[in-house]
């Protein structure tokens, strides 16, 4: 355990929970509360990185608000004054929105994300910009144009990714919660490697209006959190049905309250895809942590299915055309003309393009361009596009079979669990590493990624459960549960 | 999908992408796009005939909103943004040669 | 050699909305600069777009006013090329399910070059619904970019090549003009740019069942620059087949100061736009229903009104043709019939009085200061013989002046017709005692010198007298 993963919690509440609860009875302000963050920050950044810009005096002046608004009692929730870090592809208005990419250096946006404004209207503190892979392509955060993220577990080891600097910020007592974004696991793979919680919604639960596209049709903003309770508190703050985005469930809102239902173990279901066991590369150590959640939820009188989800195999390849196909339209709007940077002002407009693109964007943003850019391409489009498109209806078919039989599946995270820096550098290998996670994007589901135990060097290992359409009730449910049941064995 | 994938013009795509690559790029990524798409390959061996696709992660249809009027943004928050402007009104680009014109449209 | 000419039209149309199509930012023509932009419409990161429902209604109303299919499923697709003028370097279009497809338009009537057009059915391919780009101005030394009319809504409607000549090419723009107009989906002021155009233009040998290549001439601005453009595209491709030259597939820009073509790109260098589904949009799905209630909303084209006006007031083609050529010209003719004015009449009195105060003050119908109302009492005025058509005109132009009612300046200037005999006879007395000559040889049958006769009467009576009584009661005075 490093030195930083000791030192969690001294000073602060570790959830939304408890200090909502301090801020309540009057034994913490929000000043004091961001206060102890920030000097956390001042302590242990400088050898986490999960943070891009922390703005302390607009923090404070949050916080002094707040406490005020308290104070009069008028305070606009329960979580008002609560401290929240953002995800840097998470427009905030008149804050830098960089997705940790050159191109996007200094532009600051004129907007609130719809996120931001539903957590602003419950009194909620934007709380520093975290670390990512540049654009949320990656899964280490290496690939911010900035610096490396750490895990807070090991300084050595990658934290995961995209929402690398989130997962850290949180795993080392930094921050509270996090905002993160999802695309192909992008919150449950760092949430799963630095030990914390991460849930990724229902597409279309939380608005993605003010988050930086990476691929339109499988982007989804979730919470990255210490608990259970947290991720289910942070994401009925961020959730509901919003004008803005026209793929917005229509009838979206989640009450926390259904979540304090009776739950029973013993009328739930739990499905196990058979071909989950059967993914290469699958670690020893994964592989044990997947058992040992199964056997914890059968020995509590869980039902135990197997269940199939026969093209499995194919859904890295579907996911890696659809996503960098949207991808590659996606970022094209970034050109160095409107907004961000220009490089070679006094060259010809096609040199604007190439300076500015090929300055501004990273190696593996320009990798996943291209091949977007080629499966779109003319004469490829039906080879490539259109039959990872068909691949998607049996994926999402599989799915909706397999919860026939079943409430929640249960899954790893990640084949591995967080790995040296640099010791994963094959593009296609890294890709192949998404295969837990990918598929339920592709469906549309929600899932969400729970500690669970350590590998043999220590580093966290969590588990994923995914749940139906729209059942976040059922998932966080069952997630919470297994939480307070599961001893996770090494744990400050 | 039977064209082998080693086909991969990368520098054509780098141009549609306006993408600058150099030498080195240009064979990296050759090698690493050819890679992914050789394990895409794996699709072809599926009979997706009768699938149709799936283009959305959710299935509901016409999301349109009335036709009213907002509030626009103030012209020098726009040109604060921009990289380069003209007379405090335009955003500037240099000369735009109409061969380079693609479309209107 | 002579040759078969085939054209096909592209027509960009931006539709009248309050707000843009993709955002909420106005619809407006002629603000400041960079005024009328917000996030989205600048391709911001982050933002999303939501569809303009009155677009669409409008989109599937000339589809409608076109004859053509609508799809019951249609969706937006994404058309990437990078092009300063437009925010995210790829434009929301439709591809594969454009809203409205298989239509026609049928024309007829004059051209610009004045040769008559028999009637004919232009196909209409498809119409679809997209945002426009920004606007560049070129300056010497760079180009500068207005946002304004990036996002607004704009139909494109193309054409089956069924057009054979320029001035078919012109009165089928016309037409779609008028349709348009009539609907109210677009002004198409070509000027301000909501109405542009690209011409596809090959010719045949008519021995030869095969086209030779196609040339595309974009961005025509005027009505007058497509039919100029296709009659220099015409002869230039004459002249390369002529001798015996090969012609290849190529996009053409218009000069319109020199009045030629020039080359953009050949087909080896199209464009690739990787069009593909929009993933931030959802389908669009028509209700049989809601199609059901738009076709009772579909207004009568500018050719049915015409023949309903031939038919219902009995007026000439010519007059029914020009009157119903401008829907607030037709809407303020029915309006002034409505209130009991002489059909044929009325349309004179349109056509010409009426249509020239409007010109030369250079305002439209809607503008005019004279109500339909009373523009129906002075033309009743006329027909009960209160006043000569020669007060009447002006009278009227006193009206489109000053906005008053005819009776109003008729009273205030005395100008009612004089029609009572004992009155007029006083002035027939005088004009027979004063001018002998013409009444000596009115009494051999000169009928020349009654008119003079009749005018001194009208002279006499300051223009009221009724110059037809005043003429009978010469004729007594002297038999
Ligand atoms: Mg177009
Ligand atoms: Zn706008």
């Amino acid at each position: 355990m490093s030195t930083v993963q000791k030192f969690v919690f001294k000073h602060n509440p570790g959830t939304i929970h408890e200090a909502s609860d301090a801020l309540e009875t009057g034994d913490l302000s929000s000043v004091k509360l961001c206060e102890g963050l920030i000097d956390r920050i001042d302590s242990v950044d400088s050898e986490i990185n999960g943070f891009l810009s922390v703005d302390k005096d607009q923090i404070l002046e949050d916080a002094t608000a707040s406490d005020s608004r308290r104070k009069n009692g008028k305070e606009l929730s329960p979580y008002d004054g609560i401290p929240i870090a953002i995800k840097d592809n998470i427009s905030v208005k008149d804050q830098t929105c960089g997705c940790a990419s050159k191109i996007l250096e200094g532009f600051a946006s004129p907007y609130n994300a719809t996120v931001i404004n539903n957590l602003r209207k419950n009194g909620v503190v934007c709380f520093g910009r975290t670390n990512m892979d540049e654009f949320a392509m990656g899964s280490t955060t290496e690939f911010s144009a900035y610096r490396k993220t750490s895990n807070p577990w090991d300084v050595g080891r990658v934290p995961g990714g995209s929402s690398g600097g989130s997962a850290a910020v949180i795993s080392s007592g930094q921050a509270l919660a996090a905002l993160g974004s999802d695309t192909g696991g992008s919150i449950r793979q760092p949430a799963s490697f630095c030990g914390v919680v991460g849930l990724k919604p229902t597409y279309g639960r939380v608005s993605r209006y003010g988050l930086v596209a990476f691929a339109s049709s499988l982007d989804q903003i979730g919470p990255i959190t210490r608990d259970v309770e947290d991720a289910s508190i942070l994401f009925e703050l961020i959730s509901g049905h919003d004008e803005l985005d026209s793929t917005s469930l229509p009838k979206s809102n989640f009450n926390y309250a259904d979540l304090h239902d009776e739950f029973d173990i013993n009328s739930l279901k739990i499905g196990i895809p058979k071909e989950f066991l059967e993914v290469q590369g699958l670690s020893t150590d994964v592989k044990g942590a997947f058992e040992k959640s199964i056997s914890i939820f059968k020995s509590h009188g869980c039902g135990i299915v197997e269940v199939t989800l026969p093209n499995l195999a194919y859904a890295v390849s579907s996911y890696y055309i659809i996503a960098t196909a949207e991808a590659s339209s996606n970022l094209s709007r970034f050109d160095g003309i409107r907004y961000g940077n220009r490089v070679d002002k006094s060259s010809d407009l096609l040199d604007i393009y190439l300076d500015s693109r090929e300055n501004g964007f990273g190696e593996e943003v320009k990798r996943r361009i291209l091949l977007g850019t080629y499966v779109l391409s003319s004469g490829y489009y039906d080879a490539y596009y259109l039959r990872a498109q068909k691949m998607r209806t049996l994926i999402r078919d599989d799915f909706n079979k397999a919860f026939s039989a079943c409430d929640l599946l249960l899954s790893p995270v990640s084949p591995i669990s967080a790995y040296p820096f640099g010791s994963v550098s094959d593009p296609l290998q890294t890709y192949l590493s998404d295969i837990y996670t990918i598929p339920v994007n592709l469906a549309g589901n929600c899932a969400i990624s729970v500690p669970t135990s350590f590998d043999g060097d220590g580093m966290p290992i969590g588990t994923q459960l995914i749940g139906n359409f729209m059942e976040e009730v059922k998932l966080l449910q069952a997630a919470s549960w297994f939480e307070s049941v599961n001893d996770i064995g090494k744990q400050t | 999908m039977d064209e082998k994938s080693q086909d991969v013009d990368i520098k054509h795509i780098a141009g549609l992408a306006r993408l600058n690559l150099n030498d080195s790029e240009i064979s990296r990524y050759e090698t690493d796009i050819n890679a992914v798409l050789t394990h895409a390959e794996q699709l072809s061996k599926v009979d997706l005939s009768d699938v149709s696709p799936t283009a959305h992660a959710v299935s509901i249809t016409n999301v349109i909103r009335n036709d009213d009027e907002g509030v626009s943004m103030s012209r020098s928050n726009v040109l604060d943004n921009a990289p380069d402007v003209l007379d405090d009104e335009l955003i500037k680009v240099p000369v735009v040669i109409s061969s380079n014109s693609e479309d209107s449209a | 050699m002579k040759f078969d000419v085939i054209i096909g039209l592209e027509v960009h149309v931006q539709v009248m909305t309050k707000s843009k199509m993709f955002c909420s930012c106005p619809n407006r023509y002629g603000s400041d600069p960079n005024t009328l932009v917000c996030p989205i419409c600048m391709g911001y990161p982050g933002v999303l777009p939501v569809p303009n429902n009155e677009a669409i209604r409008k989109t599937l109303l000339a589809g409608l006013m076109c004859e053509c299919n609508i799809a019951l499923y249609s969706k937006f697709d994404r058309k990437s090329y990078f092009y300063p003028d437009m925010p995210k370097n790829y434009q929301i279009s439709q591809y594969d399910l454009p809203f409205c497809e298989d239509g026609k338009v049928v024309i007829s009537g004059k051209g610009l070059s004045k040769e008559f057009v028999e009637t004919k059915p232009i196909g209409i391919t498809r119409i679809h619904l997209e945002e426009d780009v920004a606007k560049s101005t070129h300056f010497r030394q760079c180009s500068g970019i207005d946002f304004n009319r990036a996002g607004v809504p704009l139909m494109e409607i193309v054409s089956e090549p069924d057009i054979s000549t320029p001035d078919e090419a012109y009165i089928y723009l016309t037409a779609l003009k008028q349709i348009m107009q009539y609907a109210d989906i677009s002004d198409c002021d070509m000027e301000k740019g909501q109405m542009r155009c690209d011409v596809n233009v090959s010719l045949k040998s008519p021995e030869s069942p095969t086209l030779n290549a196609k040339t595309e001439v974009k961005n025509l601005n005027s009505l007058k620059a497509v039919h100029r453009s296709l009659l220099y595209e015409t002869e230039r491709q004459s002249e390369v087949l002529e001798g015996n030259g090969q012609l290849i597939q190529q996009t053409r820009g218009w000069n319109d100061d020199i009045g030629e073509t020039y080359i953009l790109r050949t087909k080896e260098d199209a464009a690739d736009y990787r069009y593909f589904p929009e993933p931030d949009l959802m389908p669009v799905e028509i209700s049989s229903d809601y199609l059901e209630k738009l076709k009772k909303e579909v207004p009568e084209t500018p050719a049915q009104r015409c023949a309903r006006f031939i038919r219902e007031f009995a007026i000439p083609e010519y007059d029914a043709s020009v009157l119903t050529s401008n829907k607030s010209c037709a809407d303020y003719f029915e309006k002034c019939i409505s209130f009991g004015s002489d059909a044929k009449k009325t349309s004179n009195w349109t056509m010409v009085e009426l249509l020239r105060e409007l010109s030369q003050a250079n305002k439209t119908f809607d503008q005019c200061p004279v109500n339909p109302e009373n523009f129906a009492e002075l033309i009743k005025l006329i027909d009960n013989k209160t006043i000569n058509g020669k007060i009447a005109k002006a009278v009227f132009s006193d009206m489109f002046s000053s906005g008053k009612t005819a009776l109003e300046i008729i009273d205030e200037k005395g100008l009612k017709q004089v029609t009572d005999t004992d009155e007029i006879l006083q002035f027939v007395k005088k004009a027979v005692e004063s001018n002998p000559t013409p009444v000596q040889q009115l009494k051999e049958g000169k009928s020349t010198a009654l008119n003079f006769l009749v005018g001194q009467v009208m002279k006499f009576s300051k223009g009221k007298a009724n110059p037809q009584l005043a003429s009978d009661m010469i004729k007594k005075e002297l038999s």
